[in-house]
C-alpha cells in the first residue's frame, strides 16, 4: 500500500448534552487519529460515551471544545439497531437510491437504479431485495442494507456503532466478514464501536478503551489484550468470558 | 426432577399451522445447571414459557409430557399452576427494568411470593427479604427495601429479580437471557451470583442464552436448539470440543474468540 | 390483538362513511323537492312514499331538507378540516422537528386555546365575525388547529430521533425533504385516524352551533338547525327530529369506526 494518510483526527474533544444548567458533559478531552485503511476499535460499557463520540464526529452532538478534522468526504454510519435505521415506509431500492438523489449532479433514474443494484449485490443481496420493505428483512439483511447505504456515495470512513450487537452469532460473523472484505477491497477506514471485547479483537487493528468519557488506554489490539496497562482494561478483560 | 418428553408447541390460528417447538425432550436433576442455546427464533423462549405455564393463548402445546417432581404439569389447573409457579419454579428475564413493577418498592416486590405462598407475618417476611437481599449482594438492605426500581442500576435490578425468584426456596429457576442486557463486568458478577445461589441453595437452573460463551461459563450440560428442535445435547465440554450437529459446529465457529482473528492484520499480510 | 376485528371496523366504517359521504355530496347539488317550499297541506305529514321522512311544521319535505342540510354540514366539516388539519399538521411538523423557542411559543399558545371550551371560542369568533356558514368554517377551523398540531407534533418527536432520520441526514437529505418525504408518510395512519375523528367533531360542532342559533343561518338547512327546530314537536311529530338525528348518528358512527380501523391497522 501507499504511505499512510490520516482520514480523521479528533483533538481534545469535550462534548455533552443539555443546555446551560442542565448541561451534562459526556466526553472529556478525547483524542483520536484514524489512518486510511485502518480499523480502530472503541470499547467500553454502556453509558461511557462511545456512541456520543460517534455522534459528535458526525455532527449530531455539538462539541463544547476541541477539534474534529475530517480529511475525507462525509463519513457514514452503520447503526446498531437494524430495525430503526431503515425507514419502515420505503422500499429498500428507494432507500438505497436516496443518497444518489441528493448528489449535486443528479444521475438519471436508470443509472441510480443500476448503482443501487450493484451495491446491493456487493453486500450479498440480490436484486429482488430492492422491491421489498425493511419489515420483510431479517436483522442481518437489514444490516447489509445499512452497509450498502453507507458505501453508495463512495465514503471512505465508516463509523460503525455496535453494528453486530443485535445479531445472532452466525449472522454476526457473516456481517463482520462482509465488513472486512469491503474494507480490504475499498481501503476503507472504520471506527468500530462495540462492548464485546472478542468482537473488537477479531475485527480491529488498534483499540481505544473508554471509561466515563475518557480514553484510558489505547494501542495495538494484540498489545492491549496481551498486556493491558490500565486497571479498567484489566477489569474488562477479566470479566469477559 | 424435571422431565420433558416430546414437547411440541404450535400456533393453531395460522395457515399452515406453525410448529415452533418440535419433539423437545430434556431431563434435569436437582441442583443442576442446564443451558439451552440457540439463535433468535429457535424456540428456546417458547420452551421456557411452556415450562412456566405462561404460553400466550394463541400458542398451544400440541403433544408431549412435562413432569416436575412427579406431577404432570400439563394437567394442572390454573390454581395448580399458581401453586407451582413462583413457589417451586420461578423465572427471571432479560430486561430487569420491565419485569419489575415501577410503582412498587423493592421490598414489596421481593416479598410477593412469600405473601402468596406462605403464611408468615409481616415482620417475618421482612426479615426473610432483608436476609435474601444480603445473600444476593445488595448493599444496605434496610435502605434499599424502600427504594423503587428506577433508583437501581441494571445489575442491581437483576439481583433483586434473582432474590425474588429464590425467596421461597425455589427448586427450579428458569433464567431467560438474564445477562444479555448487562455490561460485561456486571454480567460476570451476576453469573457468579447465580453459581453461588445454585451451590448454597441447590436450586436447579435452566439457563437460556444465545451466547455459548455464557453457557460455557456456567452450565454443566447444554441443549442446542435450532428451528424448534433440540439438535444436540450433552455435557458442555463434550458438545464444545466434539460437536456432532452441523448447527452446533456453526455456532461454535461463529463465537468471536481470541484464538482466530478475522482481521488479517498488517503484520501478517 | 384480534386483527380481524379491526379489519371489520374498517370495512363497516368505510362503507358507512362512504354512503354518508355520497349522501352529503348529493345534497350539495340535488334534492327531490325544493327544501324551502312550504305547503300548508303537508304540515306534519307522516312518512310516505312521496315524502319518505315526512314533513315538518311548515310542510317542507324533511328528506330534502336532511339531504341539503347534510350537504351544508359536509361543506362545513371539510372546510373546517382543510383549515384546522392543514395548518395544524404544518405547525406540528415544524414545531416537533425543529423544537426550540418557536415550539415552546406555539405550544403554549395551543394550551391557551385548549384551555377554553371550544364551543365558547367558536361563540366568541362568531360574535366577532357574525354568523353564516363561511364564518362557522373559519371559527371551527381555528379551534381545530391545536389538536392536529399536538397529534402530529408528538408523532414527529418519536420519529425524528430514530436512526433512519439520522441516516437520511448523513445521506445529505435536507430538513424539508426529511419532514415531508421521510417522516410524514410514516405518520399518515395516525393522521387519517385523526382526520376521521376531526370530521366527526366538526359535524357535531356545526350541529351544536346551529342548534344554538349561531351557526348556519336560514334559509340554509343544516342538521343541527333541523334538530333545534324539530325538538319543539318531539311528541307531536317525532319524525321531524328523528330522521335528522339518525342521519347524523350514521355519519358519526361511520367515520368513528373508520378512524378506529385506521389507527389500529398501524399499531
Amino acid at each position: 500500500m501507499g504511505r499512510k494518510s490520516t482520514v480523521l483526527e479528533v483533538r481534545r474533544l469535550c462534548a455533552g448534552y443539555g443546555k446551560r444548567k442542565k448541561y451534562r458533559q459526556v466526553l472529556f478531552d478525547v483524542d483520536l487519529c484514524l489512518d486510511r485503511g485502518e480499523i480502530l476499535g472503541l470499547v467500553g460499557e454502556s453509558g461511557c460515551g462511545k456512541s456520543t463520540l460517534s455522534k459528535a464526529i458526525l455532527g449530531f452532538v455539538p462539541a463544547k471544545s476541541g477539534q474534529i478534522i475530517h480529511h475525507t468526504s462525509r463519513p457514514q454510519m452503520v447503526f446498531q439497531d437494524p430495525f430503526s435505521s431503515l425507514n419502515p415506509g420505503k422500499k429498500i431500492g428507494w432507500i438505497l437510491e436516496e443518497p444518489l438523489r441528493m448528489q449535486k449532479d443528479r444521475l438519471p433514474a436508470g443509472e441510480r437504479r443500476e448503482k443501487a443494484v450493484t451495491m446491493a449485490r456487493r453486500v450479498g443481496l440480490d436484486e429482488s431485495f430492492l422491491e421489498r420493505y425493511p419489515g420483510d428483512l431479517s436483522g442481518g439483511q437489514r444490516q447489509r442494507v445499512s452497509i450498502a447505504i453507507s458505501l453508495i456515495q463512495g465514503s471512505e470512513l465508516i463509523l460503525a456503532d455496535e453494528p453486530v450487537s443485535a445479531l445472532d452469532v452466525t449472522i454476526q460473523k457473516q456481517i463482520m466478514e462482509l465488513m472486512l472484505g469491503l474494507q480490504e477491497e475499498l481501503q476503507l477506514s472504520y471506527l468500530f464501536i462495540s462492548h464485546d471485547l472478542d468482537v473488537i479483537y477479531q475485527m480491529c487493528d488498534r483499540v481505544m478503551v473508554m471509561q466515563a468519557g475518557r480514553i484510558v488506554e489505547e494501542g495495538e489490539v494484540e498489545r492491549v489484550f496481551g498486556a493491558p496497562e490500565h486497571p479498567y482494561t484489566k477489569e474488562l478483560l477479566a470479566a469477559s468470558l | 426432577m424435571l422431565e420433558i418428553e416430546g414437547l411440541s408447541i404450535g400456533f393453531r390460528d395460522v395457515e399452515p399451522p406453525l410448529e415452533v417447538v418440535r419433539d423437545f425432550s430434556l431431563t434435569m436433576e436437582p441442583g443442576e445447571i442446564v443451558g439451552v442455546v440457540g439463535e433468535s427464533g429457535s424456540g428456546k423462549t417458547m420452551t421456557a414459557l411452556a415450562l412456566m405455564g405462561l404460553l400466550k393463548s394463541r400458542a398451544r402445546i400440541t403433544s408431549g409430557r412435562m413432569m416436575f417432581e412427579g406431577r404432570d404439569l400439563l394437567t394442572l389447573s390454573r390454581k395448580g399452576w399458581e401453586e407451582v409457579r413462583g413457589k417451586e419454579i420461578s423465572m427471571i428475564f432479560q430486561e430487569p427494568m420491565t419485569s419489575l413493577d415501577p410503582l412498587l418498592t423493592i421490598g414489596r416486590q421481593m416479598e410477593e411470593s412469600l405473601r402468596l405462598h406462605t403464611d408468615l407475618d409481616r415482620r417475618e417476611r421482612k426479615r426473610r427479604v432483608l436476609d435474601m437481599m444480603e445473600q444476593v449482594g445488595l448493599p444496605q438492605p434496610e435502605k434499599l427495601y424502600g427504594c423503587y426500581p428506577h433508583q437501581l442500576s441494571g445489575g442491581m435490578r437483576q439481583r433483586v429479580m434473582i432474590g425474588a425468584a429464590l425467596i421461597t426456596n425455589t427448586r427450579l429457576m428458569v433464567a431467560d437471557e438474564p445477562t444479555t442486557a448487562l455490561d460485561v463486568t456486571i454480567q460476570a458478577q451476576i453469573l457468579a451470583l447465580l453459581k453461588k445461589m445454585n451451590q448454597e441453595h441447590g436450586t436447579a437452573i435452566l439457563f437460556i442464552s444465545h451466547d455459548l460463551r455464557v453457557i460455557r461459563s456456567i452450565c454443566s450440560r447444554v441443549v442446542v436448539m435450532y428451528r424448534g428442535e433440540a439438535v444436540e445435547m450433552g455435557s458442555v465440554e463434550e458438545v464444545l470440543s466434539s460437536p456432532q450437529a452441523d448447527h452446533t459446529k456453526q455456532l461454535i465457529a461463529a463465537i468471536p474468540d481470541r484464538e482466530n482473528r478475522l482481521r488479517g492484520g498488517k503484520e501478517r499480510s | 390483538m384480534e386483527k380481524g376485528f379491526y379489519r371489520y371496523n374498517m370495512v363497516v366504517g368505510g362503507i358507512l362513511a362512504g354512503v354518508m359521504t355520497v349522501f352529503m355530496l348529493v345534497g350539495l347539488f340535488y334534492t327531490p323537492y325544493d327544501p324551502e317550499t312550504m305547503d300548508p297541506f303537508l304540515k306534519f305529514a307522516h312518512a310516505s312514499l312521496a315524502h319518505p321522512f315526512g314533513c315538518d311544521q311548515f310542510g317542507r319535505d324533511i328528506f330534502s331538507r336532511v339531504l341539503q342540510g347534510s350537504g351544508t354540514t359536509f361543506l362545513v366539516a371539510v372546510g373546517t378540516l382543510a383549515i384546522g388539519a392543514g395548518t395544524g399538521t404544518f405547525l406540528g411538523l415544524a414545531t416537533g422537528y425543529f423544537g426550540g423557542w418557536p415550539d415552546e411559543a406555539i405550544m403554549r399558545f395551543n394550551d391557551l386555546i385548549v384551555a377554553f371550551p371550544s364551543i365558547l371560542l367558536a361563540l366568541i369568533s362568531i360574535s366577532l365575525l357574525g354568523p353564516g356558514k363561511y364564518n362557522v368554517i373559519l371559527a371551527l377551523g381555528i379551534v381545530f388547529i391545536p389538536s392536529f398540531a399536538r397529534i402530529v407534533r408528538s408523532e414527529v418527536i418519536v420519529h425524528k430521533d430514530m436512526d433512519y432520520v439520522k441516516s437520511a441526514r448523513l445521506m445529505g437529505v435536507g430538513h424539508m425533504r426529511i419532514l415531508f418525504v421521510h417522516i410524514l408518510p410514516n405518520i399518515k395512519g395516525t393522521l387519517f385516524s385523526a382526520l376521521a375523528i376531526g370530521f366527526n367533531n366538526a359535524v357535531l360542532s356545526e350541529a351544536g352551533m346551529s342548534y344554538l342559533g349561531i351557526g348556519v343561518q336560514p334559509p340554509d338547512a343544516s342538521i343541527g338547525r333541523m334538530m333545534s327546530e324539530g325538538q319543539a314537536y318531539i311528541f307531536t311529530a317525532p319524525w321531524s327530529i328523528l330522521f335528522p338525528g339518525v342521519v347524523m348518528i350514521l355519519m358519526v358512527l361511520g367515520f368513528g369506526l373508520l378512524s378506529d380501523g385506521c389507527g389500529d391497522r398501524d399499531a
